[in-house]
């Protein structure tokens, strides 16, 4: 099946990275490079206007974006070293940022599930983080859920989240996606794309899928997976066999999401571009 | 603990303000990230902080370090205003602040034109009671130092006033990540360093309470590690700026005299002791003292 894809938004300073739909616009972040990074944004694509506006200014190296059934949008705050909460009255909150007594190393891809549980994909990086560096990086590239304490700290107090480390010995994963029934979870990394059955809290054993290097991972509804692979767009079946690959004409694809029946895709060169049927 | 002070990039002159023989006495360790040092003038303590460990420690004269407050809400810059009172640049608070003498918390800044400001970092008064700070972004995303609200809402990065009166104005927002300041002795010229672009800017004050515009001052030397953070001015002119290896001294004319290189991250420094030429240096983990050959410019 072949699309008809056209750039929408762009470029921006800096790579386009996470796609989030909030229903009428798609969200997509920027990660800015240099000095000011600080003012990485997250913008918002209008389809019916055609017009893109600033969602989040100031987002230090957000990439990864998704919203909760909670109404906020979270995101992977890679210069911060943290998964943000970016509350709907314009704040932004941490969440918790330490496993197993240590500051966890960069987060990049997440994927909220039916419980409100967060998770994500964390790598070392050579990006300057922000801060005095008095929290080195740890070795271990990880998948790591956040969920929140069974009880609040007191009465309106903020939520109490907990931080744990599923799985370790990944090399450098970039994306990560929840099949639609939340059983199985997709992270692709330096090695190729793998899939883990999810038990509750933990994870089976990872099985790889593919060698491919895929960037962005999208589940489609029927469960197959839109990958980001460069130049190209690949359809995989949950086995992770090719079905179908689409050449993609924007440059080097990041990342991918629905929004309504159109498909957008982030580029390195900052673009946004939406591909049609 | 001593142990004798080293320099490198030695410019004739610099043996006036630190001698060969110098020693860098360690007076208190065990922080996570040393910050805010300030000398108090009228009973002779010391006064410093703990960002990350959120305490503002105390050393009263001739005594040892006690907790003044605990938590501070990761307090960071301190000084003294012409009162005695002790300012905060609340940095985690995204306020300024100071201790009234019954104990309470006086909130002076935490809004400009209704948006919160970013998180105070250092702090400085002027004879005139005018009261300088600067507004880095460093609580929204330093990890372990974190304000509760994470979002940044001013669009700029800059350094803030406080009249007399206690009006707030931002007279300075072309820096990217302010974060020591200090007058020249004459209060005729505010330096500025930013961390991020590694250089120390030098802003004309009108009296009026704005400035003229910014002139590059010094770009800071050395690929070790050590950012543009605490800076002190002492009563020829000369300035102490952290950097990379330590602390770089450097003339009014603008060149570097040397760098003392000080073991761990320097973090600010602070003249004090009576005769004002002691320069007590805050790293992430613990408090110096060395003694210096010109006194620096005194605090209220």
């Amino acid at each position: 099946m072949a699309w008809r894809f056209e750039r929408v938004a762009g470029p921006f300073e800096g790579p386009a990275a996470g796609l989030a739909w909030d229903g009428a616009g798609m969200l997509f972040s920027i990660l800015s490079k240099g000095p000011r990074a600080g003012e990485g944004r997250i913008l918002r694509f209008d389809p019916k206007m055609g017009e893109t506006s600033v969602f989040r200014a100031f987002t230090n190296r957000t990439s990864g974006i998704a919203f909760g059934r909670d109404g906020a949008l979270y995101g992977c705050q890679e210069l911060s070293r943290r998964i943000v909460r970016f509350n709907p009255d314009g704040s932004a909150s941490l969440l918790a940022t330490h496993v197993d007594g240590r500051m966890h190393n960069l987060p990049t891809s997440l994927a909220l599930d039916s419980r409100g549980r967060i998770w994500f994909c964390d790598s070392k990086s050579p990006l300057r983080t922000s801060g005095p560096l008095i929290y080195p990086q740890g070795d271990l590239e990880s998948i790591l859920l956040l969920e929140r304490a069974p009880r609040r700290p007191r009465e309106g107090g903020d939520p109490i989240w907990l931080l744990s480390r599923l799985a370790s010995n990944l090399t450098t994963p970039r994306a990560l996606a929840l099949s639609p029934d939340e059983l199985t979870l997709y992270v692709a990394d330096r090695q190729g794309l793998h899939a883990f059955t999810v038990r509750d809290d933990a994870l089976d054993a990872r099985r790889r899928l593919s060698e491919r290097a895929l960037t962005g991972l999208n589940v489609q509804p029927d469960g197959r997976l839109l990958a980001c692979a460069g130049t190209s767009l690949l359809v995989l079946e949950t086995s992770g066999a090719i079905r179908e690959t689409w050449p993609f004409p924007g440059g080097e694809s990041v990342n991918s999401a629905f929004g309504g029946q159109d498909l957008y895709v982030t580029t390195t060169a900052g673009e946004l571009w939406r591909g049609r049927p | 603990m001593t142990q004798k002070v080293e320099t490198d990039r030695a410019a004739p002159g610099l043996s006036r303000l630190i001698s060969r023989e110098s020693q860098l006495e360690r007076i208190h360790d065990g922080m996570m990230f040393g910050e805010g040092p300030v000398w108090n003038r009228r009973d002779g303590s010391f006064w410093w902080v703990d960002i990350v460990g959120d305490t503002i420690w105390r050393r009263p004269r001739g005594g040892s370090a006690e907790v003044f407050m605990r938590p501070s809400k990761h307090a960071n810059g301190l000084t003294f205003d012409r009162e005695g009172r002790l300012l905060v640049a609340g940095w985690a608070s995204r306020s300024v602040w100071r201790v009234e003498p019954d104990g309470r918390r006086y909130t002076l800044a935490s809004e400009f034109g209704g948006r919160k400001i970013n998180s105070p970092n250092d702090i400085v008064v002027q004879s005139n009671g005018a009261i300088w700070f600067t507004d880095s972004p460093g609580a929204l995303y330093n990890p372990g130092m974190e304000a509760d609200d994470l979002q940044q809402y001013l669009d700029f990065q800059g350094v803030f006033r406080i009249a007399p009166a206690g009006t707030l104005s931002a007279p300075i927002r072309d820096t990217v990540y302010p974060n020591g300041l200090a007058f020249t002795p004459d209060e005729k010229t505010l330096y500025v360093n930013d961390s991020r672009l590694g250089e120390i800017r030098a802003y004309d004050l009108r009296t009026d309470g704005t400035c003229g515009p910014m002139r590059l001052f010094h770009k800071l030397e050395g690929s070790e590690p050590g950012i543009a953070d605490g800076m002190k001015v002492d009563r020829e002119g000369n300035v102490y700026c952290t950097g990379p290896a330590g602390v770089h001294v450097i003339g009014s004319d603008g060149k570097l005299l040397g760098r003392l290189l000080i073991p761990d991250h320097c973090t600010n420094m602070a003249f004090g002791d009576d005769d004002w030429r002691s320069l007590y240096i805050t790293t992430y983990h613990a408090l110096y003292r060395l003694r210096v050959g010109v006194p620096g410019v005194e605090v209220w």
